[in-house]
């Protein structure tokens, strides 16, 4: 009995802490900022509360009864055993108050459904573990990955602010502005998810399902991968920066030239100290999940790269293996994720790393032509 | 006895000698052996998957990863939902419909013996192959316990033979479910009507329906997983013209009525439990039948509330919400009329008792975050969150778990002839019930706050609640050692119970002595 | 089986019968409902293109049906035992058939095998070194009792 007094208690504690310290949101929904997610958070708090007065009613009868109805107080137990009418009533109450739940709550759906007149379109794609984002309309795309160090989520370093929840590339939008997302996956399920913007879709790879929201405040709002897909599941955090319309401007500048800026590394030739550099980067953010740090991978689950037969075998099938992926397999196929140079890059380092020691290096016009092959055969082999 | 002597000095037909030890307990078949049996398991496998959790809630600890890899944090939760759903809970629950119905019903035992035997002896091969996968290369399945492909698709040898084990445990809870709806309907005493029925009887032989109408959907699901897997067809593969979400509505809806039947047998057990300590009968016995019903067959039209998130159009969402929030009224009633058995009754709180007045508490407010739950807007913020872990342990720890204990403590005096240590009793129900609040009512912030679940390391906001559940979690953990300690001292011994153990116990069980004997209701007894 | 023993102008009867509260009507509407189910949601997801929980179902109804054969099987059988001057008859139905043995009291012994008291204990009829097991849709005590009663009639 202690105990629901305590839960009641906790309960309307819960429920004072949103209504008067509107700042404060450890026991509720986060501040909202869009309108789908305050609709949403608005529709919580009504029917938490209608739970709660059904919960004092039914329980403040029931803990009436255990106090007076005891056997130790002297209380002879009648014997009724049914009433139609009181029966009757406490099934079409209930159903009356479940109508007036479902009628704001249907309204939210539609509201929520209506995906139509967007301003801009981006479509965000999963994969294990990292988000892309492409800008339809500006022809932005860019990866998204975590940028927590290995350092802080071994115990060897300070904990940041943002912990687990910041990335290198956060996703950008200007505010007040309707964006719809079109949202797939690339090998798994994920689901895409910013609670404060009210925004959550399930990432389905071979479909595209989409979802909205429009963030009438400017500022960074943070959320993760909510549907399990594999090992770091709990390490693919989604940034969103919600910023002013001219700031969205220069930033889509910005993302262009960077793009042009990539693309003319893929007619360069790098000598081999550059492309180890480079590809000790493309190493940790896009195959260290797997193949580990130290290139042993994890047996069993995630094969070695040093020693392996790949890594130190003839340097085009090494190529190959991370452009097209191992299907049937957790290895992905990285040729639309990685530049020619960044996929030269990587390679050359795995063939020079750790125990492999193959001296050689791979240049971005290796990987053009590989590529070109690989997409020339794909038609063929459909 | 003198009869029996004097009948071995001359017995010619020695040829069917009864095995002992081991043996006996492998070919038994009678329905009190295999009804203890059904229960040690879950027993041995609520600490095995109890171990598990408490490892997660250890990593869980701290934000940062200390003690566990995360592929390994992944298999800890997957077989920690795999094992308690279809290791524990279902298995407690069969063995309390293997003792209880036929001693219920004035039934000599069940109607298929021998099935019955095999139905039990399936379950630890399918217990050894789950927990054997740890031992594998790769690990144990690491999917979650809801098998989605692609992930799924994914995995290494282990997840074949867990799409075996799931066969096997559903062959088994075929055969069961086959065993007790015969016996439920064709070995009634005469007399024994079915609205005259205990209701737990009742809970089960629509529990036993739900299973037969299921598990074929569960056992196509996974074999199709199988063949996805080996044999390069493409049910659920995009790239060959499948579909990964068509896995999900065929998995929920076999999974939706597996919620309620891990939920019904459980309602049985409180409304049998409440009448005897409040010394009053049950109010409203109709209508917790057709309520039971209405439960089962709403379950067949709402399973998409799980998925809530796939991105359905506005009218499937729309009917699915609605459905959903309707199972708010049988169990409503439900509610109700265990609150109107206690109204005016004499109450005494024996630890049967607590536990299921804890039950009819805690639950409604499993219930109340499942009606949160349904509101499909309010699923889509909260969905995949601690919300929902919050949501179904209310359900399953508080509800399921919580009925079985009260079963337990309410029919061992039965079974073994000696009452239980009331003191013990009271401690284990205490420590179980502050524990187990401590651990899962604060995953409802964590949820709300947006902590996504299946993650072996959360952001710094996240670590006040998940310190505090961690604390709740070992409190609760050790305290289920009290409650091995008590079932352990009433076997051994204690004081003899009366054939009626309860002051306001009423039913045939009750008429046989304690412990009740090894065959019962040979004859049957007539019922009023 | 409401009166197992019965006795008529100086006869000894015992009868009994397994214990059976459904109709075969009432058996067929279950299980055709079950079935029906079963089927029918297979039969659902077929359509879809998921055949594979076809199979399953069919297996599952096999069982089912099998269950509800054996129950009917089971459902005419009996057993009586009659003793009336120096004639003991023995009359059964059984899955297997029926039969009847009509023994000389005086040649008759009863004869009861128990591994350990209180489990499973079988008693049968014994003439010329032939036996007739009786009293099996009872339980132990009651068939304990009815090798009791039976040695008394006899010895007679």
């Amino acid at each position: 009995m202690k105990i629901m007094w305590q839960r009641t208690g906790a309960a309307l504690a819960a429920w004072g802490a949103c209504q008067t310290a509107y700042a404060e949101y450890a026991y509720n929904l986060q501040e909202p900022a869009s309108p789908i997610a305050s609709q949403v958070f608005h529709l919580h708090n009504m029917i938490m509360l209608v739970c709660l007065g059904i919960f004092v009613v039914v329980f403040g009868a029931m803990f009436y009864s255990l106090i007076k109805h005891r056997k130790s107080v002297g209380h002879q137990a009648a014997h009724f055993h049914e009433n139609t009418t009181v029966e009757v009533i406490w099934t079409v109450i209930p159903f009356v108050i479940l109508m007036g739940m479902a009628y704001p709550a249907a309204k939210v759906v539609i509201a929520m459904k209506d995906t139509s007149n967007p301003d801009m379109t981006i479509k965000i794609t999963g994969y294990q573990w990292k988000w892309g984002y492409d800008y339809l309309n500006e022809g932005v795309s860019f990866y998204s990955t975590l940028a927590t160090p290995r350092t802080q989520i071994e115990n060897a370093a300070t904990k940041g602010e943002h912990y687990l929840l910041e990335v290198d590339e956060p996703m950008v939008v200007p505010v007040g502005k309707r964006v719809r997302l079109l949202i797939t996956a690339n090998d798994v399920l994920h689901a895409w998810w910013v609670p404060a913007l009210g925004a959550k879709q399930d990432a389905i790879p071979g479909f595209i399902r989409d979802s909205w929201f429009e963030a009438d405040k400017i500022g960074t709002y943070r959320g993760q991968c909510v549907e399990l897909c594999g090992k770091d599941h709990g390490f693919m955090p989604i940034v969103v920066n919600v910023v002013s319309e001219a700031d969205y401007k220069a930033w889509v500048e910005k993302k262009k030239g960077a793009a042009a800026s990539a693309a003319a590394d893929n007619g360069k030739t790098f000598d081999q100290a550059e492309l180890v550099a480079r590809g000790e980067k493309v190493y940790a953010a896009n195959c260290a999940a797997c193949h580990q740090a130290n290139g042993m991978g994890l047996p069993g689950t995630f094969p070695a790269i040093s020693g392996s037969k790949v890594a130190t075998g003839p340097i085009d099938a090494h190529i190959e293996v991370v452009l097209n992926g191992r299907p049937g397999t957790a290895m992905a196929a990285f040729g639309k994720q990685l530049s020619d140079a960044d996929i030269a890059a990587v390679v050359t380092y795995q063939r020079n790393a750790w125990a492999n020691k193959m001296g050689d290096a791979a240049q971005p016009a290796q990987v053009a032509a590989l590529r070109g092959g690989a997409e020339a055969a794909a038609p063929a082999a459909q | 006895m003198s009869d029996v002597a004097h009948a071995h000095g001359h017995d010619e037909h020695g040829h069917h000698a009864h095995p002992t030890g081991l043996m006996r307990w492998l070919t038994t078949t009678n329905h009190k052996d295999i009804g203890t049996l059904y229960l040690i398991f879950a027993l041995v496998m609520l600490f095995a998957a109890g171990s598990m959790a408490l490892l997660i809630r250890a990593e869980l600890f701290k934000p940062g990863l200390q003690l566990l890899h995360p592929d390994f944090f992944n298999q800890l939760t997957t077989m920690h939902g795999l094992i308690m759903i279809f290791g524990v809970i279902m298995p407690a629950f069969s063995g309390f419909a293997n003792w209880q119905v036929p001693l219920m019903l004035g039934a000599p035992d069940m109607a298929f013996p021998r099935m019955n035997n095999w139905a039990f002896w399936l379950l630890p091969v399918a217990g050894i192959l789950l927990m054997g996968s740890f031992l594998l290369p790769g690990g144990a399945v690491a999917g979650g316990w809801t098998m989605y492909p692609p992930l799924y698709i994914q995995g290494g040898i282990s997840y074949d033979l867990t799409i075996l084990a799931v066969h096997i445990m559903g062959l088994s809870s075929i055969m069961g479910s086959i065993n007790i709806i015969t016996t439920i309907l064709n070995m009634r005493a005469p007399g024994m009507t079915l609205m005259k029925m205990p209701l737990f009887c009742w809970t089960w032989l629509i529990t036993a329906y739900l299973l037969i109408a299921t598990m074929p959907v569960l056992a196509g699901a996974v074999t199709m997983l199988l063949t996805d897997r080996n044999f390069g067809t493409h049910f659920f593969n995009a790239a060959g013209g499948g579909d990964p979400v068509m896995f999900q509505h065929i998995f929920w809806f076999f999974a939706h009525p597996e919620v309620y039947i891990l939920i019904l047998p459980a309602f049985g057990i409180v409304s049998q439990v409440i009448p005897t300590f409040a010394r009053k009968p049950l109010f409203g016995y109709a209508s917790m039948v057709y309520a039971t019903a209405s439960i089962a067959i709403l379950s067949f039209i709402v399973w998409a509330h799980h998925m809530f998130t796939v991105g359905m159009p506005a009218a499937a969402q729309l009917f699915f919400m609605f459905s959903t929030m309707l199972i708010a009224v049988p169990t409503g009633v439900k509610v109700f009329n265990w609150v109107a058995t206690m109204w005016r009754g004499s109450m005494t709180f024996e630890t049967p008792m607590l536990f299921a007045i804890a039950f009819v508490c805690l639950f409604t407010i499993g219930g109340f975050s499942g009606l949160v739950l349904a509101i499909a807007p309010v699923d889509i913020q909260l969905h995949d969150t601690y919300y929902v872990v919050a949501h179904f342990h209310y359900v399953l720890v508080s509800g399921a778990l919580f009925s079985i204990f009260a079963g337990i403590y309410y029919w061992l005096p039965k079974w073994t002839g000696h009452m239980y240590d009331e003191t013990l009793g009271k401690w284990h129900f205490w420590l179980s019930v502050i524990g187990m609040n401590i651990v899962f009512f604060p995953m409802h912030f964590l949820g709300l706050a947006g902590m996504p679940r299946r993650i072996p390391d959360y952001a710094l906001q996240f670590t006040e609640f998940n310190q505090i559940a961690t604390v709740g979690a070992f409190i609760f953990g050790f305290s289920q050692l009290i409650f091995l300690a008590v079932v352990l001292k009433t076997v051994k011994g204690g004081a003899k119970a009366t054939s009626k153990v309860w002051e306001g116990a009423e039913g045939l069980e009750w008429t046989v002595p304690s412990p009740a004997p090894y065959h019962t209701f040979e004859t049957a007894p007539v019922v009023k | 089986m409401d009166e197992p023993v019965r006795e008529t102008a100086g006869a000894y009867v015992f009868h009994s019968r397994p214990r059976c509260a459904l109709s075969q009507g009432q058996e067929r509407r279950v299980f055709w409902t079950l079935a029906a189910g079963a089927f029918g949601i297979a039969l659902g997801f077929s359509a879809l293109g998921y055949w594979l929980v076809l199979p399953f179902a069919g297996l599952e109804v096999g069982l089912l049906a099998w269950a509800f054969d054996a129950l009917r099987a089971r459902e005419g059988n009996y057993e009586t035992l009659t003793i009336e001057g120096d004639a003991v008859v023995l009359e059964w139905r059984k899955e297997d058939g029926c039969g009847r043995r009509e023994l000389n009291r005086r040649w008759v012994r009863i004869e009861s095998d128990c591994s350990a008291p209180g489990r499973h204990c079988r008693i049968s009829v014994c003439s010329h070194g032939c036996g007739t097991e009786v009293g099996q849709y009872l339980n132990d005590e009651a068939r304990l009792q009815l090798a009791a009663t039976l040695r008394s009639r006899l010895q007679v």
